[in-house]
């Protein structure tokens, strides 16, 4: 039963036009354009600083943009509008929580604060614990659970109200491995009816998760697709070669017409090949290069996940 | 969709409730060992002070030991309770849960009333029992006071109670910590007090309202200058809380800390 009796087939959304926030004379948020109309894991990555806090600061309405708006469900976001408090469940990244309350005088509280009434709060809480797997008595002190039966607990609190959007900041960082996937499994679990834009610092996490992607610098969103896409997009023909001889190697690259990009990433040189046939065209480069020198290993390029958004972030900043 | 607004006020009044309620049985027992200590200090001076000829002190009459209950809780409790509501938002703020008020359908105006009730429970509950205990006291060691009197000073005690959280409440909307709401209040307070000292004569002593609880044993007040005064508490009290609510509605980045 839905504890707040919404509306059947609502629309559910995100949209952010031209967001701009300014902090005196520094500019967090540059223009930031997105659209979530659909259900899913909208992972939102970016280097610190980037902005990502601010931007979710924003849609919650905790800030006020300098310029833009922010759209939930098809209503601006306005801090005076309190039924807006219940679309959304937000848990930021350095939250506090009422530490000298038992955790389940903490999640009937906050379900209270939501508006669920008495009669319907016992029920709701039960089947939110159950739902988030908090094992742990519900008479502990929320003071002596551990980070990740807090990061449990507040996940908990967020459903309470069944809230169409959730916004997670950095919720996977400092858990362990095991809490770590359980949580991941439950934001896998929420994505099926619910739009889960979440920001994390794990990049495994957020490739292996997400539906979509938005990667953030320096306050302007440079990258929106799918994990797939962007992987494609970045890597799209380029290939490696390992020699010990790699410094007559890459001259010997540069000097090939077909050859658009060039660069060393640790004992590998990167090149991406311009042509209509790459194939035939790496095979051609290859054997030149194997008349002269031995090569150790060469192949497709598959970069890990840090030098991926370090590529994406450097690629902005150029 | 429609907020059961008294739903979310009634959780959010158990919430301050339930933090509140940990400090009442200290702060009870502290105003009422206070209480104990400023009359029989009374009783101790001359001892205290062997040099100065006991014709000076005054006769401790229940006037006198009254009076000076009341002198003294006005100078301690004003602080006490200004400093008991710095944490009211500052510390929110401070400890990061200010967002789970935040993000949660309540309104600013029902944040601060409802702050500034349990505040206000919070220091009369210890005041009321600390005055029984004198009152009692001040009976078993000089005899009956005059009641109505007493009552009239207890009442406006409560009400200036009121004023003083109503200030500790303010300070702590615009300052962004526990220590620099502290400091304020502490700054505040004492300025009130030195205000409140330098009016305490002639005429302006009928209407200095934050010294009525001393002064009614003084001297007596019409039945107009103690309802012009109590007017001038709860008028001062309300528009501190409406100063409260339209800074604290008027944020743009209310959870900085």
């Amino acid at each position: 039963m839905n504890p707040l009796q919404k509306q059947e087939n609502q629309m559910i959304g995100v949209k952010v036009e031209n967001l701009k926030k300014k902090f005196n004379s520094f500019f967090a948020l540059k223009g930031i354009s997105l659209s979530i109309n659909k259900p899913g894991l909208y992972g939102l990555i970016g280097p610190n600083g980037a902005g990502k806090t601010t931007l979710f600061k924003c849609i919650t309405g905790l800030l006020t943009p300098t310029e833009g708006k922010v759209i939930l469900n098809n209503t601006a976001v306005n801090r005076k509008l309190l039924f807006q408090k219940n679309i959304y469940g937000f848990i930021p990244e350095d939250v506090g929580l009422y530490e000298n309350l038992s955790a389940r005088d903490f999640l009937h509280i906050l379900a209270g604060l939501h508006g669920l009434v008495k009669t319907q709060r016992k029920k709701r809480v039960k089947e939110v614990v159950d739902f988030v797997g908090i094992k742990y008595s519900p008479n502990k002190i929320v003071r002596y659970l551990s980070t990740g039966q807090k990061r449990l607990l507040l996940i908990a609190g967020i459903l309470l109200h069944d809230p169409d959007i959730l916004i997670l900041d950095e919720s996977l960082s400092g858990l362990d491995p095991v809490v770590r996937s359980h949580v991941s499994n439950l934001m896998k679990e929420l994505s099926k009816e619910k739009i889960v834009l979440y920001s994390s610092h794990i990049l495994t996490d957020i490739w292996k998760l997400s539906d979509e992607v938005f990667v953030l610098n320096n306050g302007i969103l440079v990258e929106h697709d799918t994990p797939l896409n962007i992987i494609k997009k970045i890597t799209k023909n380029v290939y490696y070669i390992e020699s010990n001889d790699n410094e007559e190697i890459f001259s010997f690259l540069k000097k090939v017409s077909n050859i658009k990009k060039i660069e060393f990433e640790g004992n590998k040189i990167l090149f991406q090949i311009k042509s209509e046939n790459v194939i035939d065209e790496f095979n051609e480069i290859l054997s030149k290069i194997m008349e002269k020198h031995s090569i150790l290993s060469f192949g497709y390029y598959e970069p890990d996940l840090d030098q991926l958004f370090i590529k994406m972030v450097s690629s902005n900043e150029d | 969709m429609k907020i059961n607004s008294r739903c979310v006020n009634y959780s959010l009044f158990i919430k301050e409730w339930k933090d509140a309620k940990r400090k009442l049985l200290p702060i009870t027992a502290g105003i009422i060992i206070f209480s104990l200590f400023t009359i029989l200090m009374m009783y101790a001076l001359p001892y205290l002070v062997p040099d100065i000829p006991s014709e000076l002190f005054p006769e401790l009459t229940p006037t006198v030991l009254s009076q000076t209950f009341f002198s003294n809780a006005n100078n301690i409790l004003s602080i006490i309770t200004v400093i008991l509501c710095v944490d009211a938002i500052a510390g929110e703020r401070e400890k990061n849960t200010f967002t789970l008020l935040k993000t949660a359908p309540v309104r600013d105006s029902s944040l601060i009333i409802i702050k500034t009730i349990v505040r206000f429970l919070l220091v009369i509950i210890p005041y009321i029992f600390s005055t029984l205990f004198a009152f009692f006291l001040i009976i078993l060691m000089a005899g009956k006071p005059d009641i109505p009197i007493f009552l009239l000073a207890s009442g406006f005690f409560i009400l200036s109670l009121l004023l003083y959280v109503c200030i500790g409440l303010l300070i702590s909307t615009f300052t962004k910590s526990q220590l620099s709401s502290g400091a304020v209040s502490v700054l505040v307070v004492f300025s009130l007090t030195l205000v409140s000292s330098l009016l305490n004569q002639e005429e302006a002593a009928r209407y200095n309202f934050l010294q009525i609880p001393v002064n009614v044993f003084s001297f007596s007040f019409s039945n107009i200058e103690i309802i012009i005064n109590v007017l001038l508490v709860i008028v001062f009290s309300i528009l501190l809380l409406l100063l409260s609510i339209v800074i604290i509605s008027s944020e743009k980045e209310p959870t900085k800390k």
